[in-house]
């Protein structure tokens, strides 16, 4: 095999365009970027810009059918022509779904599992799971089944079980995408080991640019079209797009749009000092500028949101729940209210049992002691963590009419809620198809065909994408403030909650332990709080969104 | 993990030792031998998982031996010391004592495989098997990774579907329309979840070349002079069932218990998992 050291350049792409085998139009069109050995690139992009296509490009076994033009290299050679051992060593590929990439039944064997498949022999295969396991702190649960794996370490184990075949580039596609806050930043955490330590190369797609951008030295963006428009460094990344304003901003980190804050409202940054990142950074750019402003310009100004009054729609007292009997409880003596015309947000992190909540109150599941008040007799209905779940048909509008009859809603309802949430061309679509932020939209369409008062969602918005985000917060405010209904929503996206919720809840050990007005839990939190409260407070206190700082200093400016 | 020395032995040695105890279990019913295999049985299952889980499943068997010795005793009427008659039906001594030679028997092969489920683990059958049938032994780890997870997930569409339309039809049909539902859903994100799961197995290399496995376990001397001993009891006890020591007429009157060096042999063969733990006195 030719040494892979003689060459400079891990990833080499030169003019790569793609068509999709069922379409005319260029998926990538004309694609040129190198990528040194050892960087850490990141792959940003709006949906359905082909960004999947382009990674899987460099791998043949899995690449997307169609037609390609252009030239791929890496390190040095064309990946069509590498023998399959080859190909399989050279390139790792972590995907977004922690759970359909473990294929065996225990951890020890899926680690093993990639080097079973090129034969390597005993000895030596002995001593790369050991080391893996080792480098990944794994060993303490080498032995468990990989069902019982709680999602973050389920990831892991894909990273390590692609690892442990020593690759040269390590592909990712939104490898965080289903895991909570904390398991992510434990992955990002271990990913920077992986290019530091071991020196790996590693091109991710990810949305998480709070999460991301710390780490990558390198940042390519694909917009509309799969064009490449940005390749360079973050810094640059992040004024270009401060500067194009293509909407992509909402997805930059806390940090950032802190300071994009600031240059917007006229008082731009200093010549030449970078854009921050992390918290850090952005307390340290918070606190400069509210040295050198004028103390009047910048006082904490938060918007608030006004909570609706009170209206019980649901109401829990004293529950208890668990699976079976041989089962701890998963809810312990839990009270709570759901109110018409308020959002609600349910916090806390994995395993609190916020899902067999949201599963009680909807009715679904009786609770061993304690009980719940449906006075109104109201129409509850849940929406499952899986969006999946919901669709059953081939075409996007045959699955909307589903349940047509037993709702008493037409066809032309259908499309209006289509068009309401902006998916009308995606009609005949396969629901499967859809990408993750259109797909949760499909899903939350379908449930509000049957018009039901109170709306249980598990994680509506888990890992989707900054515009999509946005889109599910206004139709939910529209839903409250203009329907009436009552919403109760679970998600680990602290400042999507903070954006749209009216209460929030944390949940702990089986409890919930405080329910206050979303604003005020977010300033009373110290450290579960959204990345802005953090960067404020001290400095600008009470501010827990970045439109809070916006209406902080804007006030008196523009006055 | 499984209690005991025995248990960490190499599969294949477990593997031959739960064989010939099982295999021995069912081929003789000489009173003595039946008791050996059931005490040993019960033995190593208390010391494996202890005496509450012991009894709980010996409940269940006691029934089940006295039943089939009176079923024996009722039907079998060919031993000559008569306990009780009634009608056709007439009670033996000896039927009722071959009655519960098979019972006991049958309890014996039971008790074994609750041990053998305690110490051949799942990993240690597709370790002990995965060289001669790697495909196989990858499916049956596949398998057992994906039940758990259909039926997780089966709960969760249970919950949503039952939540969203549940309210609208109660009625049997309603009930099992919604069954059929789920299984649609089941089998839709099945088939996605499996596109993708191939994906993972092609990106790591499944299928470019020979597979080799994992092995968990290697060879110490110990392990062989453990194979050793076993082989010879295992011969030893079969050159003497053969010969006849092992057998043992019920009827028309029961042989005479003697001593037998079968007894001895038997008795080491079934006593291995504690013989192996003479180990400790050396230390």
């Amino acid at each position: 095999m030719e040494d892979r050291n003689q060459h400079e350049f891990a990833l080499e792409v030169e003019d790569y365009s793609f068509t999709y085998a069922s379409s005319d139009v260029k998926a990538l069109d004309s694609i040129t970027f190198r990528l040194r050995k050892g960087s850490f690139a990141a792959l940003c992009g709006v949906s359905g810009s082909g960004k999947s296509t382009l990674l899987r490009a460099f791998k043949p076994e899995i690449a997307v059918a169609g037609k390609p033009s252009g030239k791929i290299r890496v390190l040095g050679d064309d990946p069509y022509e590498l023998s399959p051992v080859e190909s399989a060593t050279r390139i790792g590929f972590v995907m977004q779904d922690p759970e359909n990439q473990i294929v065996t039944d225990t951890v020890w064997h899926e680690l093993a599992f990639g080097l079973e498949n090129i034969g390597m022999d005993v000895d030596t295969m002995h001593r790369r799971v050991a080391e893996t396991a080792h480098f990944f702190g794994i060993g303490g649960w080498f032995d468990r089944r990989t069902t019982d794996l709680s999602g973050g370490q389920k990831q892991l184990l894909n990273l390590a079980a692609i690892v442990v075949m020593q690759p040269a580039v390590l592909v990712l596609d939104e490898p965080t995408s289903q895991l909570d806050p904390i398991a992510a930043k434990d992955f990002f955490d271990v990913l920077e080991r992986v290019n530091s330590e071991l020196g790996i190369t590693i091109i991710i797609i990810e949305h998480r640019l709070e999460d991301v951008l710390p780490a990558a030295d390198r940042v390519l963006f694909l917009g509309k079209g799969g064009r490449l428009l940005y390749d360079g460094d973050r810094d640059g990344f992040v004024r270009m797009l401060v500067e194009d304003k293509s909407g992509f901003d909402v997805a930059l980190p806390a940090a950032t749009r802190i300071a994009v804050c600031f240059n917007r409202s006229g008082k731009s940054l200093d010549a030449g000092g970078a854009y921050p990142v992390t918290v850090r950074e952005g307390r340290e750019f918070l606190d400069q500028k509210a040295r050198q402003e004028d103390g009047s310009l910048m006082e904490p100004r938060p918007l608030g949101r006004e909570v609706p009054p009170e209206n019980v729609a649901l109401s829990a007292k004293d529950l208890w729940f668990r699976y079976t009997k041989e089962m701890p409880f998963v809810l312990r003596g839990v009270d709570f209210d759901v109110h018409a015309g308020r959002i609600a947000a349910l916090v806390g992190g994995n395993g609190s049992g916020k899902s067999t909540l949201l599963s009680a109150l909807s009715g679904v599941r009786k609770p061993e002691r304690g009980r719940i008040a449906n006075p109104r007799k109201l129409h509850v209905a849940l929406m499952a963590q899986n969006p999946k779940m919901l669709f059953v048909h081939d075409r996007l509008l045959d699955d909307l009419m589903e349940w047509s009859s037993v709702g008493s809603y037409s066809e032309g309802d259908a499309i209006d809620m289509l068009e309401r949430f902006g998916l009308e061309d995606k009609r005949n679509r396969h629901p499967y198809d859809l990408s993750g932020g259109e797909m949760q939209k499909a899903a939350l369409a379908k449930i509000l065909l049957l018009d039901p008062d109170v709306l249980l969602l598990d994680e509506p918005v888990k890992g989707i994408d900054a515009l999509a985000k946005a889109q599910i917060g206004e139709i939910l405010t529209e839903l409250a403030l203009k329907e009436g209904k009552a919403i109760l929503f679970t998600a680990h996206d602290l400042e999507f909650v903070s954006e749209i919720a009216h209460t929030c809840s944390m949940m702990f050990g089986c409890e919930v332990t405080c329910t206050q007005d979303a604003h005020g839990f977010f300033v009373d939190n110290l450290f579960y709080s959204t990345p802005t409260a953090r960067i404020a407070r001290g400095i600008l206190d009470g501010c827990v969104m970045t439109a809070d700082i916006a209406a902080s200093i804007n006030a008196e400016g523009t006055a | 993990m499984a209690k005991g020395l025995f248990a960490t032995y190499h599969p294949a040695v477990c593997m031959l030792f739960f064989l010939a105890a099982i295999c021995f279990s069912f081929c003789t019913q000489h009173p003595v031998y039946v008791v050996m295999t059931c005490v040993f049985a019960g033995a190593y299952l208390i010391y494996l998982k202890g005496a509450r889980p012991f009894l709980r499943s010996v409940g269940a068997f006691i029934p089940m031996v006295v039943f089939i010795g009176l079923l024996n005793s009722l039907f079998n009427s060919a031993g000559a010391s008569l306990l009780w008659r009634w009608g056709p039906f007439s009670i033996t001594v000896e039927g009722l004592c071959y009655g519960l030679a098979v019972g006991g028997m049958l309890v014996a092969v039971l008790l074994w495989f609750s041990c053998y489920n305690e110490v051949m683990t799942e990993d240690k059958f597709t370790y002990l098997f995965g060289k001669r049938m790697p495909t196989i032994s990858l499916m049956v780890s596949m398998i057992s990774r994906w039940i758990p997870r259909m039926v997780s997930r089966g709960h969760s569409v249970y919950d949503s579907q039952e939540a969203l339309i549940g309210c609208y039809d109660q009625s049997k049909s309603g009930k099992v329309k919604r069954g059929l539902r789920m299984a649609t859903v089941l089998a839709g994100l099945g088939m996605e979840d499996s596109v993708q799961t191939a994906d993972s197995m092609c990106a790591r290399g499944y299928g470019s070349t020979r597979r080799t496995a994992y092995a968990r376990y290697k060879w110490h001397v110990r392990e062989y002079v453990v194979l050793g001993l076993l082989i010879a009891l295992v011969l030893a006890n079969a050159v003497l069932l053969v010969v006849g020591t092992g057998s043992f007429k019920f009827y028309p009157r029961m042989s005479n218990i003697e001593f037998l060096w079968g007894y001895v042999t038997y008795a080491l063969m079934l006593g291995m998992p504690f013989l192996v733990e003479l180990e400790r006195l050396k230390r």
